[in-house]
Parts: structure tokens; C-alpha cells; sequence
């Protein structure tokens, strides 16, 4: 019996305060660890605006609809360039294709469209062919949010896949049809508008502006029930 | 009085749990924003369930709807999926409801089991529980459509909508929508935008033809503008419309408030609508819709693809 008492008590000087204070800090260490690597906040993904109409003379829906988006994505942290965003004559293709390998969010405004079997998207001087895409983005760099607001952005899953979106974490949402640039504003704005004052899912906000607008051209690829645009990736809004 | 330990170690212990309790009680209440009278008659009218959190009530003008409006959201466990309400801040009517947790994957299927008829009369049913249908509306679209649903599989919702008739012409602008789930046969979506409102003109001086004339000169001369201001690509349209296909409406429109903020005119238009649709390599399937005003001729509004 004695020895018995003797290791009990060598057992309770172990939980000293001391020691039962230095596991506490260990677990939330190791616990913020942890959340760190499941769950990121929008300081961790560059963005990109940008929004031209070289064509139709819309130039100033495209502008403000990336100036409207810069504004959110900026009050909600995420990092943004000085001269973010580009648009009219600054929206170029070097200008995009230069960046886009550096980026991990990417709103574009303007003409989107088949040509030879690629999606493209209508930078102020020339197409952005999904290809051009798909070489300067890699693994290391896929996209968390990307928004083509343009017309069949999303008809093919081509720039989805170009912007390697992850099916888990990060989600692609485009145009199935043409779209008219009234429509296109009013959804975008609805969208950004409900994803800032509920701090839901890029899902529920698609939903929404579904319901009050009565437009269904919109898909997506990916999580996008788990994309939390104003909180980061798989941050719930409670 | 002599207190022994024993009770002393019981009584601090009592005083804390008490102490615990009220903290507690107030964290939550803080947390937890009292409901409304208001929200709980919405909730027992659309069978909002008791899982639902009611997170916030605010009012605002919208200019969807043009006047203020009180918008109340909610949240479900699941998915974290919202439940929205709004109704006009004066007479309370419901003016739109959208039920994400209704229409979540993982509560209601994927497959049809509602019959078209069926999904009409439960359609019917709800607009008469919330609001009315006014009688100058007429059921005007009855489609269905394939959602891609939270965990990225298809699901089927009926859209019916109801539109106004003035004279026999339908009303661009003005409508009851709802939105029932087809494996649940329950409403999902409901969005009513009624103005009632008198026309700003009535009678058609502008011939079709008149009309298709003057939207193609307005287009031509808009690019010719634009490639003056070095537009690089203002040039395509105006070869596009040599083969684009033309499709002429008459109808009234009531311009949104997107549009206006754009250059249409408030108020009810009678118009008639002419719609190019491009034919040629990148503006394949694209098309522009020239707004001409029927009495006067006058160009009110263009709207284009993007």
C-alpha cells in the first residue's frame, strides 16, 4: 500500500498548475494551428477587379461593376493593388494575364463568348482564351472565388477548370447564357449586397437574387456552399 | 452562529453556480435578438419552423419595389441556409420569400413528384394566403427549371408567374412569381412587384416597320459614335446586324430602377420592343433590344448582352 500512495502522490504533483497550464496553452496552440490550416481569411487571397466593353458602349456598366465589386472585396479584407481596379482601356490582356498567376480571387464585367471551342472573355484589346489561363494558373495558385460576369461564361467548363477552382474550397460562378447588362448589374449588386449584410454562402446569396430576380442563367463549379466570400473559406456565419 | 466548513464550501458554491447562471443568461439574451410581434405572425403564416434563428429586421427603401420595405432573414442549421421575408413597411403585405432550407438537398430530393396542375393550385394557394392576385393579372409563364442545387446536384422548381394586362398587352415589369419545389410541392420562392400605375401613352402612331427602322438607325449611328471615340470592337455590331434576326413586341413597360439609373424614363410605357439577334462568330446568340416608344417614335431605352 505504501508504495501505492507514494507513485498517487508523484501522479498529482504532475498536474501541478503549472504543468496543467502549459498543456492549456499546447491545445489551443495546436487547436490555431489547425484552424489555421482548415479555415483562411480573404487577407490570405489576393483579388483582382477588372471590367471593360469594348463593343457595345457599356463601358461605364463595366467599370462601375468593378469599382462596386472592389469596394466589397476591400471592406471585407481581401488584398487588393493599388490600381485595382482595371478597367476601359487599362482592362488589357497583359494586364489581366500578367496578374492572374498572382491572384486567388478574380472578378471580370464585360463580353464573354465561345470562340473556336475555347471560353473567352473580351479584354479592351483582344479575347482571354481560357488556355492563357490554364498556363499561368497551377496548383499552388487555384483559385478560392472567381465571378466571369459575362455571357456564357460558364457554358463550358473550360475557365472553371483553367482557373483550377477547387471542388472543396473554392467555387466558379459564371453565365450559362447570354445576359444583358441590366440583368448581370442588378444580380451582381443583389448578390454582393445580401453575401454583406447575412454573411451566407456564395450558395444562398445565388439563390436569393435567384428568387427575387427571377433569373436562373447563373451556374457554378465547386463548393459553393462552403465559400463564405466576406468571412473566407468554410467560415460559417454564426 | 458557528458556520462549519462544509457548509460555508456549499453555500460559495451555490452563490457561484446562481452567478453563472444569470451571466450566462444575459450573454444569450445579448447574443439573441428579441423577436418581434411581427416576425413571429410571419413565422406562424409561412410555417417558419422553430429550427430557424431569427437573425435580423430592418427596414429600408428598396428600390426594386420602390418604397420601403421591412426585410426579416433567418437561419437554419443545416447549411447554414437563410430564410428571407419582406414586406411593404406600411401595409405589411408580403412582397418576397425565399426558403433556402426548404429547398436544401439533404432535406428534399432531387427527383419530380409534383404533377404541373398539381404545383399551379399550391401555387395559387399560397399567393391567396399571403397577398391577392390583382384582377388585371393573368398567369403569363409556367416553366420549369433545373437548379443546381447546395451539394451541386440538380433539383427541379416550377416558376409560375403572373403578369399584368392592359387592353390585351402584357405588362413588362409587373408580376407575381412563385417558386415551388417539384419533389416537395412546397413554396420555395414568391416575389411580387405590382405598381398599378397608369400608362404614360396608349396610343400606337409607330408602325412596326416604323419601329425596326428606327431601332436599327439608333444602333448604327450609337456604333458609329463608338468607333469615332476608339472603341476597338464597336465595328462587329454594326456588320452583325446586316444578318442579325429581328423579332418585334408590343408591349407596356415599367422600367427598373437599374434601368433608370441608366437613362430610361420613370413610369409606364407603351413600347415596342425590337430584338436583334446576332447570328455571326463571337455575337452568335447575342442580341440588343431597342425600346421604342409607340406613339412618338422616340428611342427610350437600348439594352444589350454582355
Amino acid at each position: 500500500m505504501p508504495l501505492r500512495c507514494n507513485y498517487l502522490r508523484k501522479k498529482n504533483k504532475l498536474k501541478s498548475p503549472h504543468v496543467l497550464a502549459l498543456l492549456l496553452v499546447c491545445t489551443i496552440c495546436m487547436l490555431c494551428c489547425g484552424f489555421s490550416i482548415i479555415f483562411s481569411a480573404p487577407s490570405d487571397y489576393p483579388a483582382m477587379c477588372a471590367g471593360c466593353d469594348p463593343i457595345t458602349g457599356y463601358d461605364a456598366w463595366a467599370s462601375n461593376d468593378a469599382q462596386e465589386t472592389h469596394n466589397y472585396l476591400a471592406y471585407w479584407g481581401y488584398p487588393l493593388e493599388a490600381d485595382d481596379p482595371f478597367t476601359s482601356s487599362e482592362a488589357t490582356r497583359s494586364a489581366i494575364l500578367d496578374r492572374i498567376e498572382f491572384k486567388r480571387v478574380f472578378y471580370f464585367s464585360g463580353h464573354g463568348g465561345i470562340v473556336n471551342g475555347y471560353t473567352v472573355f473580351l479584354a479592351w484589346d483582344g479575347y482571354v482564351y481560357s488556355y492563357e489561363i490554364d498556363e499561368r494558373v497551377s496548383v499552388s495558385n487555384s483559385y478560392f472565388f472567381v465571378f466571369i460576369d459575362a455571357c456564357e461564361s460558364i457554358a463550358e467548363i473550360d475557365m472553371a477548370s483553367a482557373f483550377i477552382v477547387s471542388p472543396s474550397e473554392g467555387c466558379y460562378v459564371g453565365w450559362r447564357t447570354p445576359v444583358s447588362w441590366e440583368s448581370a448589374t442588378e444580380f451582381r449588386r443583389y448578390f454582393l449586397e445580401y453575401i454583406d449584410y447575412t454573411g451566407c454562402s456564395v450558395y444562398d446569396a445565388l439563390i436569393y437574387v435567384a428568387n427575387l430576380t427571377g433569373n436562373y442563367s447563373w451556374d457554378f463549379y465547386g463548393a459553393a456552399i462552403d465559400v463564405y466570400l466576406k468571412q473566407g473559406s468554410l467560415g460559417g456565419a454564426d | 452562529m458557528i458556520v462549519s466548513k462544509k457548509s460555508c464550501k456549499v453555500l460559495v458554491t451555490l452563490i457561484v453556480i446562481c452567478l453563472s447562471i444569470s451571466i450566462i443568461t444575459i450573454g444569450v439574451k445579448t447574443l439573441t435578438p428579441e423577436k418581434p410581434e411581427l416576425v413571429k405572425k410571419i413565422e406562424r403564416l409561412l410555417n417558419i419552423s422553430g429550427e430557424a434563428h431569427f437573425i435580423f429586421i430592418r427596414e429600408y427603401y428598396d428600390p426594386l419595389w420602390e418604397r420601403k420595405v421591412i426585410w426579416i432573414h433567418w437561419k437554419t442549421p443545416i447549411h447554414n441556409h437563410g430564410i428571407d421575408v419582406k414586406i411593404d413597411a406600411i401595409s405589411h403585405e408580403i412582397l418576397f420569400y425565399s426558403n433556402n432550407h426548404k429547398r436544401c438537398i439533404l432535406l428534399a430530393g432531387s427527383d419530380i413528384k409534383i404533377s404541373q396542375n398539381k404545383a399551379l393550385e399550391k401555387a395559387k394557394e399560397f399567393i391567396l394566403k399571403v397577398s391577392s392576385i390583382p384582377p388585371d393579372f393573368i398567369l403569363s409563364n409556367c416553366t420549369m427549371v433545373k437548379v443546381r442545387g447546395c451539394t451541386q446536384e440538380f433539383y427541379y422548381e416550377y416558376l409560375f408567374e403572373w403578369s399584368r394586362i392592359i387592353n390585351g398587352i402584357s405588362v413588362e415589369g409587373e408580376l407575381i412569381r412563385v417558386h415551388l419545389h417539384a419533389n416537395t410541392g412546397e413554396v420555395v420562392g414568391y416575389c411580387k412587384i405590382y405598381h398599378g400605375d397608369k400608362p404614360m401613352n396608349s396610343e400606337v402612331r409607330i408602325s412596326r416597320d416604323q419601329a425596326i427602322s428606327i431601332a436599327k438607325d439608333f444602333i448604327i449611328k450609337k456604333q458609329e459614335a463608338l468607333i469615332e471615340r476608339g472603341y476597338p470592337f464597336a465595328h462587329l455590331m454594326i456588320k452583325a446586324l446586316q444578318t442579325a434576326k429581328v423579332e418585334v413586341k408590343l408591349k407596356y413597360v415599367r422600367f427598373r430602377s437599374i434601368q433608370i439609373e441608366h437613362g430610361a424614363p420613370k413610369g409606364l410605357w407603351l413600347c415596342w420592343i425590337v430584338k436583334f439577334t446576332f447570328t455571326e462568330d463571337f455575337l452568335a446568340n447575342k442580341w440588343v433590344k431597342i425600346y421604342v416608344q409607340a406613339t412618338t417614335g422616340e428611342v427610350l431605352y437600348a439594352s444589350s448582352c454582355k
